[in-house]
């Protein structure tokens, strides 16, 4: 009788600690869905290029926290990022060095770079940076200058003077200035010396640095660099195209072709009223619009529409086809489907949007 | 819930489905709402927008102008049948002053009262015939005016199985 308790209770954990640890592990998954933190986010670790979003690529669901708040004279702050267990042990690409793309309240995807892991016992979290310059340089690899980009998280770095330095002789600018970007292929070609322009659009002439610092062993994945500035040289550098470097010889480097597509973000499903359709209900439109400069504008045709209802029967559903930008939907008088939920999907050329809906009652 | 809710075996409820979906079917009736902010083609957004299956005051921060409401009560049984019930039908269209008018020269409220006695005088649809015996405008304040439409039915009185009694007193001892 005794060792039955015994074994019972060991089933739980060996020692107290441990049941507890298990227990909380439960409720953390139980509850995960639930949490207002919780983003659909995708994960994409590249080695070269920039990250894209493909339409075959599944959302995980990670918690999006708050750890401290941004002061405007400090720099900018990192935000953590939680994973489910499995999905942390199943996707490989969730480690140091990985983008994520979250959608923001708006809305608009936005990318950011993970930068760290803690160690806590439990329900460990990913220091996250955003993504906002594109870095873009003239390496020379076997001969052949080639022209690369990477997303990177811009840091600050206070230099402590006025920026410029000057003797009898001569003065120069020197500012300085830190950028993380993920330890991969097409950074390693980022060597001490390389020109990297970084201003404002419309600034001319744009500001020019050099790489005077790296650090790559000091996070793995991530490597850090630091910049100092340098003149602009119009002989050589491409305003245009805000590249340094780039006419450092005769022959034009090559632009390395990257897939267009970050598309995804640009399409959206509009609909009146809540993402829902009622059992016995009318039909619901859902329309594909495209976002142009921040206006949403009718997407042109060859738009294919998909639906799939894990929970429920799809013979419920009713949706003839109407036109490509329009997508007509219906649920049949079954109040066993309320509450359960489908998925539309807008597929237009590379890029695609989905949209939840609920089955409501009338 | 333990019972079986695809069949509700209630006249009221049943009823007040029935209604909806006769309402919302109804693109003149949608259009006289005149919700700008809802298509006509995603009809089920008019429901708990500008329809609803209860009586609802409106308040002053609507931004909604115009409702039908309606209610389905049973209230006595047939004067000379116990196993059949006289089922009511009101209807309040509740319109905006500032909405009042419409591009067919007919108030909102009229327009909207012509048309639930349109759809719904005489109609078989549901079961018994229905008969408009109330039609009747009103103020509900100095913003909102009302026009109240009752129908009535004869219906058969809530049997279980063409029966007068409860379903569950077989279980009971």
């Amino acid at each position: 009788m005794l060792d039955n308790y015994r074994l019972r209770m060991a089933a739980m954990g060996p020692y107290e600690g441990e049941a507890r640890r298990r227990n909380a592990q439960k409720i953390m998954d139980v509850s995960w869905m639930r949490d207002a933190a919780t983003k659909p986010v995708y994960v994409k670790w590249v080695n070269s290029g920039l990250p894209v979003v493909d339409d075959d690529d599944a959302p995980v669901y990670a918690k999006f926290n708050v750890k401290s708040y941004h002061n405007i004279t400090g720099d900018e702050i990192a935000y953590l990022l939680q994973f489910r267990l499995e999905d942390l042990k199943n996707n490989p690409d969730i480690k140091v060095g990985s983008y994520v793309q979250i959608n923001n309240e708006m809305d608009e995807p936005e990318w950011w770079l993970i930068v760290h892991y803690d160690d806590r016992t439990q329900f460990r979290q990913f220091s996250i940076l955003k993504c906002t310059w594109t870095y873009k340089w003239v390496s020379n690899v076997s001969g052949k200058r080639v022209v690369y980009q990477c997303l990177g998280a811009p840091r600050k770095q206070n230099s402590y003077n006025s920026g410029v330095w000057l003797d009898y002789t001569m003065q120069v600018v020197e500012n300085q200035d830190v950028f993380w970007v993920p330890t991969n292929n097409d950074t390693k070609t980022l060597l001490y010396d390389t020109k990297i322009l970084k201003s404002e659009p419309g600034r001319y002439p744009p500001i020019a640095y050099k790489i005077s610092k790296i650090e790559d062993t000091a996070t793995q994945g991530i490597t850090k660099f630091t910049m100092t500035q340098e003149q602009f040289d119009p002989a050589r550098d491409n305003a245009e195209l805000m590249i340094g470097n780039y006419y450092e010889h005769s022959v034009e480097p090559e632009i390395l072709e990257i897939e267009e597509t970050p598309t995804f973000s640009d399409l959206e499903i509009v609909y009146a009223g809540k993402p829902a359709v009622r059992a016995g209900g009318g039909y619901k439109k859902f329309t594909l619009k495209t976002r142009i400069d921040g206006e949403l504008v009718d997407a042109t045709d060859g738009v294919k529409w998909r639906v799939d209802f894990a929970d429920g029967d799809l013979a419920k559903l009713e949706y003839p086809v109407v036109d490509d930008k329009v997508f007509k939907i219906k649920c049949l008088n079954d109040y066993s489907l309320i509450g359960k939920t489908f998925t539309i999907t807008a597929t237009h050329e590379h890029s695609s949007k989905s949209i939840v809906v609920e089955v409501i009652s009338l | 819930m333990k019972r079986d809710i695809q069949v509700v075996k209630d006249d009221i409820i049943e009823m007040k489905r029935l209604i909806k979906q006769t309402l919302i079917a109804d693109t003149d009736i949608l259009e006289a709402l005149h919700n700008p902010d809802i298509d006509i083609d995603s009809p089920d957004e008019f429901l708990d927008n500008n329809i609803y299956g209860f009586i609802r005051i409106p308040t002053t921060q609507d931004t909604v102008r115009n409702f039908i409401c309606f209610t389905v009560d049973d209230i006595e049984e047939n004067r000379f049948n116990e196993v059949m019930k006289i089922q009511y039908i009101q209807f309040n269209v509740i319109c905006h002053l500032d909405d009042m008018k419409t591009e067919y020269g007919i108030d909102r409220h009229d327009l909207l009262g012509y048309l639930i006695r349109d759809t719904f005088n005489w109609t078989n649809k549901f079961g018994l015939q229905f008969k408009l015996i109330y039609n009747k405008e009103s103020t509900i304040d100095s913003d909102y005016y009302c026009r109240t439409l009752k129908f009535e039915a004869t219906k058969p009185n809530a049997l279980n199985k063409a029966r007068m009694d409860n379903p569950y007193d077989k279980f009971r001892r």
